[in-house]
């Protein structure tokens, strides 16, 4: 039996455990100017990271720019996943997996597509130049407002996958049932549905959380160079400046602030579930 | 207040969140019939100008080539791999085996950015960057989670009494995995094979780190055709992607389910 | 004097083989593939048509196959990830990146026998390290802006600091981008430092420009941005502003500033351990011979790096080699910048970036 396990273990030593045993051992190397490595055992990355007030500030706006868009995920895809959950119509699986659908397509063709939403001369402006609202077009892209938007859309199918999920545990009956006995349609929501769907809350916010912290594409399609993230600046230390050392030093944070992330959740959802 | 709580205006806030959530893609539908050379919405002049340029585009053209070649052998490899292990941690009654399956899953928990970078530098002392295996490697980190993760709860709702009554009756453990366990298993493995084949197809960051002269994908060069040009090809490629996977996600539907096959 | 000697030598033999003379000094032609690893973009198309295609019917045993880079940066990262097994033959890339992959040994010496139209170059087109690539092309830095939005049109880099091209009407490559680079060097001189010493005058002068910066990074370049009207003025090198400036009808004015200029190079080498070094070889001898000179130099006004080149003078005008344009140019020591570009870089997305 243990040696059907022998092909995929395999693959996880070699091109997972090794690679990130590497990247811990590269993050205590010393990087000199122009690019080059010298070998060393040494926490002089991790000490240059957090007392820089420039990467203090960089993770601060990367928690923000996540919990942000965390936040604006969960309240577009809410509302979708509760009318999910009370449309009674064979239509509903149809339209659950249009919801999830856009997981389909690739994340740089969707940001591609705010793009051209959002630009000067995109959808929006020309829409609100041609009923006069804006003589000037309103700047959507490149900066932080392009951002969200774009990584918001992104990561809301994520959590309406985790919503839609945890609706599906809840009868539908439980509603009806508070509001029988008189409760107001906002109370009922507030008192019995709400906190029935909080897993399903939690699942996806966490979801959200580690993707969006952990995003690449989109703020780099549409940050205009100066919405930082920790994954923008990982690559651009490993890419474009060469400093490899620096670059495994930010992935470590990174992986550490995932695992801080992950252990609050299962501390929480062991509180609530 | 109508039944079931679908006020007027709570259904209106819902349709808009939808229109919200496809615009991109109705958007890159609509640009790719424009025929101007840049990028403004409405265009200028509709057509399919773009389609045209895309067809004779060769670069594109050999990328696709390579994703599909790569994801193929991902999917290949990534079940070859991914179902024994399953089975064994399903079926098998070693210790640890909830262990073995967190370990399985752990690369869904990286950080594709960390992931690509932690195989860069490994791959560039073992002459793997820039080339099919490595690539084929890194995409086999990325699926098979999905694949040990779907088979085994796949194989968990099939309940060991089939197996047990099929022994009893006299048949070798080989033939009743063939007979009952593994059409039994169908789904899974369909849903899984087709996942591995959309991500990998679909991977991009980790690829980017991977890439090289002689061997790049598809999504990676649509990432550098963004970047360095603003005409509407890209959306004309992206129309085209979307109608091969629409197609691909019907047939699987058509034949196992697309949430059963998904082992929901 | 015998390097005198030596030149006129080997001048006298390139001509001889530019002339087609049958002269078999190659023992057997080179053939097979090469890969080419240069910009992207506009760089790649007109180069694809202007060289490469050129090359391959003049060779018709080589294929060369073009690998477009982000930037040099970009590509030397890929040098390196490759070392052992080089994916690229021959790299176009700046000369401050270029010195760094010659010391790291990334790539190798050329065959002086192998590449004669060497002998060609301008003294300025000189390899900076014996033996290792030349230039390849000349440009400079320009100030680029919008004929139809942008009245007076801008004469100089001071001209950007004004209230109207605020807020986010500008388009700036960050450093560590070579045109980062180039302007605070630009930007420190004008206001009284010089760049060897420090680059605190320039980094403040920069800092007040901020407001008017809409990206820092511009999708897909400044010029498009500037064409489309997404911003009204950027800074720019003079041989693609050139091209846009005639590709969109004169609606992309270009500027040779008056309060100073750059010089940009790019290099182009041979690749340590490269597969075919015969058949790269044989690409950077007619990259930087007469022929593709011309042809580069007339269809994207690069400055030409060979001396023979006869070069059509509306063309030659509109290159960083006109003299008016050389008299403008402040002197660079790539070789310094490059060992003091990380610093900036870290000025520049601390105290700059906003």
């Amino acid at each position: 039996m243990a040696a059907l396990l022998v092909p995929a273990l395999a693959i996880v030593a070699a091109a997972f455990l090794y690679p990130v045993a590497t990247l811990l051992r590269m993050s205590l190397n010393e990087a000199v100017s122009g690019g080059a490595i010298r070998e060393a055992w040494t926490i002089a990355n991790y000490v240059g990271f957090f007392t820089d007030s420039f990467y203090l500030e960089l993770t601060g706006s990367a928690l923000l720019l996540a919990g942000t868009v965390t936040l604006t995920s969960l309240l577009v895809a809410y509302p979708i996943a509760l009318f999910l959950y009370r449309w009674d119509s064979p239509w509903r699986g149809p339209l659950a997996v249009l919801t999830i659908s856009p997981l389909l397509v690739s994340a740089v063709v969707r940001t591609y597509g705010w793009i051209i939403i959002l630009g000067d001369r995109g959808a929006v402006n020309s829409i609100l130049r041609g009923v006069g609202l804006a003589a000037e077009p309103i700047r959507m892209t490149n900066n932080w407002i392009g951002v969200v938007v774009g990584l918001t859309e992104v990561l809301t199918p994520y959590m309406a996958l985790a919503l839609i999920a945890g609706f599906g545990r809840l009868d539908r009956a439980v509603e009806e049932a508070a509001m029988t006995l008189g409760a107001s349609p906002w109370r009922t929501f507030v008192r019995v549905t709400l906190p029935l769907s909080l897993p399903g809350i939690m699942l996806g916010c966490l979801l959200c959380f580690v993707l969006a912290i952990s995003s690449f594409i989109t703020p780099r399609l549409l940050g205009g160079g100066r919405v930082f993230t920790l994954a923008t600046e990982i690559y651009e230390q490993s890419m474009l400046n060469l400093n490899w050392p620096l670059a495994a030093t930010i992935s470590m944070v990174m992986l550490v602030m995932f695992g801080v992330t992950l252990v609050a959740y299962g501390r929480l959802a062991r509180r609530i579930g | 207040m109508e039944s079931h709580g679908l006020s007027k205006p709570f259904v209106a806030l819902v349709v808009a969140l939808y229109v919200f959530l496809l615009s991109p893609l109705a958007i890159t539908l609509a640009i790719s019939f424009s025929n101007d050379p840049f990028l403004g919405f409405p265009p200028e002049q509709w057509g399919t100008r773009w389609y045209g340029v895309l067809l004779g585009n060769p670069r594109f053209l050999a990328a696709f080539q390579n994703s599909l070649a790569i994801a193929a052998t991902t999917m290949a490899v990534g079940l070859a791999a991914g179902i024994p292990a399953a089975y064994a941690i399903a079926r098998g009654s070693f210790p640890g085996r909830d262990a073995l399956l967190a370990l399985f899953t752990a690369p869904l928990l990286l950080p594709s950015i960390v992931l690509g970078l932690a195989l860069l530098l490994v791959f560039s002392q073992l002459n793997l960057a820039s080339t099919f295996h490595g690539l084929v490697l890194a995409h086999l980190v990325v699926t098979l989670p999905y694949v040990v993760r779907i088979v085994t709860v796949g194989l968990s709702t099939i309940r060991p009494e089939y197996e047990e009554a099929a022994m009893t009756l006299g048949a070798s453990p080989w033939r009743v995995f063939r007979r009952v366990t593994l059409p039994l298993m169908v789904p899974g493995i369909v849903g899984s094979a087709a996942l591995t084949f959309l991500v990998s197809f679909d991977e991009v960051v980790v690829s980017l780190f991977l890439v090289g002269p002689r061997l790049t994908t598809l999504p990676v060069e649509i990432l550098r055709y963004v970047e360095t040009r603003t005409d509407p090809q890209v959306a004309a490629l992206s129309v085209i992607l979307i109608a091969i996977t629409v197609a691909l996600v019907v047939l699987i539907e058509r034949s196992v389910g697309v949430m059963r096959a998904l082992g929901r | 004097m015998s390097r005198i000697t030596h030149t006129l030598g080997m001048a006298a033999f390139a001509a001889a083989l530019s002339l087609g003379a049958a002269v078999p000094a190659l023992a057997q032609e080179p053939s097979g593939e090469i890969t080419l690893n240069a910009y992207s973009g506009i760089f790649q198309d007109n180069y694809q048509a202007a060289v490469v295609e050129p090359f391959m019917r003049r060779f018709p045993n080589i294929r060369v196959t073009y690998f477009p880079g982000q930037n040099s940066a970009q590509m030397l990262g890929q040098l390196r990830a490759q070392r052992a097994s080089p994916q690229s033959d021959v790299v176009i890339m700046d000369v401050s990146v270029q010195r760094v992959a010659n010391d790291e040994g990334l790539f190798a010496r050329l065959d002086p026998a192998l590449v004669p139209n060497l002998a060609q170059l301008f003294d300025l087109a000189r390899p900076a390290q014996e033996g290792f690539g030349p230039a390849v092309t000349f440009d400079h830095l320009t100030v680029i802006y919008n004929t139809q939005t942008v009245n007076p049109a801008p004469t100089s880099l001071r001209d950007l600091w004004d209230a109207r091209f605020r807020p986010s009407r500008l388009a700036i490559l960050a450093a560590p981008d070579i045109v980062g680079l180039a302007f605070t060097i630009l930007v420190n001189h004008t206001n009284g430092g010089d760049y060897r010493q420090n680059i605190d005058a320039g980094i403040r002068r920069l800092q007040e420009l901020a407001p008017s910066v809409q990206t820092w990074n511009p999708n897909p370049d400044p010029y498009t941005l500037v064409v489309n009207g997404t911003v009204q003025a950027a800074i720019g090198w003079n041989a693609r502003s050139q091209l846009y400036a005639t590709q969109s009808q004169g609606r992309l004015g270009v500027v040779l500033p008056q309060d100073g200029s750059a010089f940009q190079i790019n290099t182009i080498s041979l690749v340590a351990n490269s597969r075919n070094p015969r058949a790269a070889q044989a690409f950077i001898n007619y990259a930087i011979g007469p022929e593709a000179q011309k042809a580069f130099t007339e269809r994207m006004f690069y400055g030409p790096v060979n001396r023979t080149a006869t070069i059509a003078p509306e063309a030659l005008a509109r290159t960083a080699a006109a003299p008016e344009n050389m008299a403008r140019m402040v002197a660079i020591d790539w070789a310094l910048v490059a060992t003091l570009r990380d610093r900036w870089n870290e000025r520049w997305r601390r105290e700059v970036i906003r």
